[in-house]
């Protein structure tokens, strides 16, 4: 019980001493009303005024969203490529590498000129501005499939697509160029992209104008002990299964990705 | 709210009672209460002492709420109705934009919360004033219907999305008008499985900047609008790459089709 002691009975002395006794019971330091126990509540009793927020605040210090820019007026072409263009190259994209580009900020922002792999969205190659979120590194622990106090990150990506660079490059179709969009993380080991996230948008395609992606990043993707930092979103431009190989240049505008930390289970005292 | 601390422990032995100095202690309220009147109400997640809370604990409905409005019956939006010209502004055909029905929503958030997620999807066609509906390149750049996001009557500018055309089945020749092209097999109807999440870290990017409202108490809105700029709001001045709109073209009619706009609360 929150407030346990001895009631004063008759004979007693009424004193200092005796009624410090029993405020400090009833709310002392770590007594009385600063120590409730699951027992002394009703089942149901707890609402939102007794309840912590879900999430860590310390762990997500920037927020969970990030903008594109207001200022944003044509982010220019994304021009690097999946695959190295050789004749006839299927890419993975799942196996992709980040581009090495060396322009201010690699591997951020639209490349400077052609290139090989993913780059992190980020108008006018400004980190600052880049589709990214860190975080204080929350700890991946794959037995109980935990990331710090979360049993998931659930990161959500959406790219307007102003247009393609249609050079005429083709061939159209199936096969024709296409934007292909990821969601990647970075932890202690460097920066990676969730192979199930990745999604091609062709030339001709019904979701053009925003490219919506989301995925849950698990402990499983991140590795044992490993510590994650940052989320982020990945673009690259690709071409599938032609025999002359070819690209052309997404080119975006406006961006945003979010984070949606995953909470289940027991919430410990914070 | 912290843990308490009575203000007037210990008592001085010996010294006559002080009937304010005790009663300061049993019950005196105060915004940030420090006698055992907390237990009126006012008792916090720091007055627990340690143990995991779970579902057993919790009244339904105060760690996260949710809603969701959805429509599917076609709905029709003509130029006529949103006569912007290339003298327009950003901020004109903001005010212009239109809510769609059954993406935009309504809802109470009961209690200030971390975050406030929205997701919403609609699928639509829009018509444009293609004369060559044969052709590939104008495709792109005829006409655009504009879709935005507005929370609380206010546009978050980076939540736009420009929808290209529906190609040819509907496009529109000047010289056969009552014509209808079905000269290519792409697919005319246009999607967007849209996604936000608003927090207090928004600062600048956000309309007005700092703006924290949305996730405090009371009622909120949120809906995307539709509007059909022209061209040449689209892209400024020197900026496209690709894209010469021609003046006089744009959108025709816009079919929004299926539609839903959910708000999920994060506390």
């Amino acid at each position: 019980m929150p407030i346990n002691y001895d009631p004063l009975k008759e004979g007693d002395k009424l004193d200092a001493d005796s009624l410090n006794d029993r405020l400090t019971a009833t709310g002392g330091a770590g007594q009385g009303v600063n120590n409730l126990g699951q027992a002394d509540l009703e089942k149901k009793a707890l609402r939102q005024e007794h309840l912590p927020t879900i999430l860590t605040a310390s762990d997500f210090p920037n927020g969970l969203v990030k903008l594109a820019p207001v200022s944003t007026l044509n982010s220019a072409p994304y021009i690097n490529t999946l695959n190295i263009l050789a004749t006839g190259a299927v890419p993975v994209p799942g196996y992709q590498t980040f581009d090495t580009v060396e322009i201010p900020n690699a591997p951020y922002g639209p490349a400077a000129a052609a290139a090989t792999g993913w780059r992190i969205i980020a108008d006018n190659n400004i980190t600052a501005d880049a589709a990214e979120i860190a975080f204080n590194p929350l700890t991946a622990l794959t037995g109980s499939g935990n990331i710090g106090n979360y049993k998931g990150l659930l990161v959500r990506l959406s790219v307007e697509l102003v247009d393609w660079q249609d050079t005429a490059s083709g061939p159209w179709g199936m096969q024709g160029i296409a934007t292909v969009l990821g969601i990647g993380w970075e932890d202690n080991l460097g920066r990676h992209v969730v192979e199930r996230s990745i999604r091609w948008y062709n030339y001709f395609n019904v979701v053009k104008g925003s490219l919506d992606l989301f995925t849950v990043i698990r402990a499983s993707d991140v590795g044992n002990n490993n510590q994650i930092s940052k989320v982020f979103g990945v673009i690259a431009s690709a071409s599938w299964g032609i025999t002359s190989p070819n690209y052309d240049s997404p080119i975006i505008r406006y961006y945003n990705i979010d984070i949606i930390p995953i909470r289940a289970g027991e919430i410990p005292n914070a | 709210m912290p843990n308490i601390n009575i203000p007037n422990v210990p008592l001085a032995d010996g010294v006559a009672a002080d009937a304010d100095q005790v009663m300061g202690d049993v019950y005196l309220p105060k915004v940030t209460p420090d006698s055992l009147e907390v237990i009126n109400g006012r008792l916090t997640n720091a007055n627990r002492d340690g143990w995991s809370i779970d579902s057993s604990d919790v009244r339904e409905g105060h760690f996260s709420q949710s809603g969701q409005i959805s429509a599917t019956a076609n709905q029709d939006y003509f130029s006529d109705f949103l006569n912007l010209t290339s003298t327009d502004t950003v901020g004109d055909f903001e005010d212009q934009a239109m809510a769609i029905p059954g993406c935009s929503i309504s809802f109470f958030v009961p209690f200030p919360v971390t975050a406030v997620s929205l997701s919403w999807h609609l699928s639509l066609i829009t018509d444009t004033a293609v004369t060559t509906p044969t052709s590939v390149v104008p495709h792109f750049s005829t006409g655009r219907t504009r879709l935005m996001l507005f929370l609380d009557g206010f546009p978050v500018r980076q939540m736009t999305r420009q929808i290209i055309d529906g190609n040819y089945t509907m496009a529109y020749d000047s010289a056969s008008p009552g014509t209808y092209h079905n000269n290519y097999t792409t697919p005319d109807t246009r999607q967007w499985s849209g996604n936000f999440l608003y927090d207090g870290s928004l600062g600048s990017s956000i309309i007005p900047s700092g703006n924290t409202d949305y996730i405090q108490r009371g009622w909120h809105t949120a809906s995307i609008r539709i509007a059909f700029p022209p061209p040449t709001l689209i892209f400024p001045l020197g900026s496209p790459q690709d894209y010469a709109p021609s003046p006089g073209t744009g959108v025709r009619q816009v079919r929004v089709k299926t539609r839903r706009m959910s708000y999920t609360l994060i506390r």
